[in-house]
Parts: structure tokens; C-alpha cells; sequence
């Protein structure tokens, strides 16, 4: 199959439009560090918000789009969040043996890493609903690639969020974050070689990326915001969470109006 | 400028354009954000070699076509020699 160049250059530039998108949490860099502290707890339940609806709202039906067995999807979820837990523990077993969830100077809490991973499997699964709708029409991929930057923006952010919760420094936050953006490109790279694989691959990428986001949100996240039990915190932590869920849900109507047009 | 669904879809060169713009912003960033040397001068000319890249292609390509545009479109007699679209050459 011959890919026409246009196709090619119209991909990598959505991809890395979407890459760039990362460093957008890089206003992080010039937070005063009582803002910081203030903020962080508030971008990890934006980060619990963001996940578990990107999951729920776009990752799950968009596999049972493509799949159609709701019960086969729902296993691959389970899958997903099974190989998230393993993967947890051989980063426990590997890096810690202690469950101590306060990150010292040289301490990283596996909740950083496994947000690491998680977003690069996540970055990867982007890079080929991008390349596949490019393939598809030029005018899908532009919509989709939009649709894309539009989630990215606050799932970076509360990333971001988590990454400095889990013991990075606000610089190693950002280019971490930053590098993990960079798997758009190989997913990317990978449909347009193999596009018909690709495709049929989604159909066990998506859930498996949706298991991992709700197993880091659920067990990872959700009870580093229990750590503080005040009533402000209880109302901008809810405040937040819920704007994850909302935003999430704007960018399905986004989606719908996109494609309508 | 082509036209598909009612959408103005870029030529190859805009994708470029664009590659460029994306490249430069990305290590301009990342240069900004790294402490190490080695790491830092290799991205420098990294950075250095995407701008020469897309300054070549303007005074190649974009500079002429202004100018030539520019001076198609000044007198009137001209405007019957003036094709439409890309490649006017």
C-alpha cells in the first residue's frame, strides 16, 4: 500500500501538535511553591477526574464501537487493570519494598511511574486513532486531532499533578511527562506501516489503556486525596474531580459537533 | 488553496511549515528545561539545524514565489499570464 506524502507530513505534524500539548503543563515551572503545594492535591483529583472519565466516556464505548461484544471488552478492561496491578508490583519489587506513600529526595512513589506508563500507552493508543483517521480523510484527521489536544491539555496537567505528588521535581515533572507524549509518534508510525494491524489492534489497546486509567485513578490516586481530610479540601477536591468528569463529557459534544460538521 | 467538505486542506509544504514551527517550539522548551551540557548542546544544534533548514526553504522557495507573486499582480497586462494555484512556474 502506497501512503501519500501528504498523509505522512499531515500525521507527524497532528502528532506532534499533540506532543506539544504536553509541555503546556510547564506553567507548573513558574508556580510559587505554596501555590504548588496548594495546587498539587488539586490537579491529582482534576488528573482522578480526567482518567476515570476519558475511560468510561471515551476509551470503553469507542471499543465497544469497534468491538461490539460489550462482555469481551469488559474483560479486556479487567485485563488491563490486571497487567497495570503486576506491572505495579514488579516496580514496587524492583525499585522499593516499603509502602511508605510520602517521596523522599531520593525516593520516587511507583504512583509517578505507573502514571508514566500509563500515559505512554496512552500517548501510543493516540498516535494511531491520529494516523488511522488520516488515512481514512485528511478532514477526519484534523477533527480527531483536535478532539485529541482538547483531553490532553487537562489530562497533562493533572499528570503533572501526580508526577510531582509522587516525588519528581517540577522540571523532571514536565520533560518526563513530555518524553512519555513522544509514544503519539511511534503509534503513529506503526499504522501507517501496518494499518491494517493497527486497527485490528485498537480493539485490545483501548480497553487495556481504559483498565490501566481506572486502576492508577482508583488505587493509585484516589487514596492520595484521602491523605487530607479538611473541609477545604473536601470542596476543591470534589470541585476538581467533578471538572475532569465535566470536561471529559464537553469533549464528547465536542466530538459529535466536529464530526456533524 | 484546495477545498474538501468545505474545509481548506494544506499542501505538503504547509505540513512542513508546520513540522518546523512544532520542532523549534518543542527543543526550544526542552533546551530551556535541561541542566546537562552534552544533552543541551546536542539539542542547540539540533535546534539550530531545523531553523537553517526552514530558512533555506524560505529564501528557496517562499521569498521567489512572493516576489514573483507580487509582481504578477502589480500591473494589469500581467494578470493573463498569472495561472491560479501552486507551481505558477
Amino acid at each position: 500500500m502506497t501512503i501519500a506524502l501528504t498523509t505522512l507530513a499531515g500525521t507527524i505534524a497532528a502528532c506532534l501538535a499533540v506532543s506539544l500539548c504536553s509541555l503546556s503543563s510547564a506553567i507548573a515551572l513558574w508556580l510559587k511553591t505554596e501555590t504548588l503545594k496548594w495546587l498539587v492535591p488539586n490537579l491529582v483529583a482534576l488528573a482522578v477526574g480526567v482518567l476515570l472519565g476519558d475511560a468510561f466516556i471515551h476509551l470503553i464505548p469507542d471499543a465497544i464501537q469497534r468491538h461490539g461484544a460489550v462482555s469481551e471488552v469488559c474483560l479486556t478492561v479487567l485485563i488491563g487493570m490486571f497487567v497495570f496491578f503486576v506491572l505495579e508490583k514488579g516496580v514496587r519489587w524492583r525499585h522499593d519494598h516499603n509502602v511508605d506513600s510520602r517521596p523522599t529526595a531520593d525516593h520516587i512513589l511507583p504512583l509517578a511511574k505507573m502514571n508514566l506508563i500509563g500515559d505512554a500507552m496512552h500517548n501510543f493508543v493516540d498516535g494511531i486513532l491520529i494516523a488511522g483517521s488520516f488515512l481514512a480523510d485528511p478532514v477526519m484527521g484534523l477533527t480527531t486531532t483536535l478532539a485529541i489536544v482538547a483531553h490532553e491539555i487537562p489530562q497533562e496537567l493533572g499528570d503533572v499533578g501526580a508526577l510531582l505528588r509522587g516525588g519528581y521535581s517540577p522540571r523532571q515533572a514536565v520533560l518526563y511527562n513530555f518524553y512519555c507524549s513522544l509514544s503519539v509518534v511511534p503509534g503513529a508510525i506503526f499504522t501507517l506501516l501496518l494499518s491494517q494491524v493497527a486497527e485490528s489492534s485498537l480493539i485490545v489497546l483501548l480497553p487495556i489503556a481504559a483498565g490501566g486509567f481506572i486502576y492508577i485513578a482508583a488505587s493509585d490516586l484516589i487514596p492520595v486525596l484521602h491523605e487530607r481530610s479538611s473541609l477545604a479540601h473536601l470542596g476543591g477536591q470534589s470541585a476538581a474531580f467533578a471538572s475532569g468528569i465535566v470536561f471529559m463529557q464537553f469533549i464528547v459534544f465536542f466530538e459529535q459537533a466536529l464530526l456533524a460538521a | 488553496m484546495i477545498f474538501r467538505n468545505g474545509l481548506p486542506m494544506a499542501s505538503i509544504d504547509t505540513y512542513l511549515h508546520i513540522i518546523g514551527i512544532e520542532l523549534l517550539a518543542m527543543l526550544a522548551i526542552v533546551q530551556a528545561l535541561i541542566d546537562a551540557g552534552k544533552t543541551k548542546r546536542a539539542l542547540s544544534r539540533l535546534f539550530l539545524t531545523v531553523l537553517g533548514f526552514m530558512l533555506a526553504h524560505f529564501a528557496a522557495h517562499i521569498l521567489p514565489n512572493t516576489l514573483a507573486e507580487f509582481i504578477y499582480s502589480s500591473r494589469h497586462e500581467y494578470h493573463s499570464v498569472k495561472p491560479f494555484g501552486l507551481h505558477r512556474t
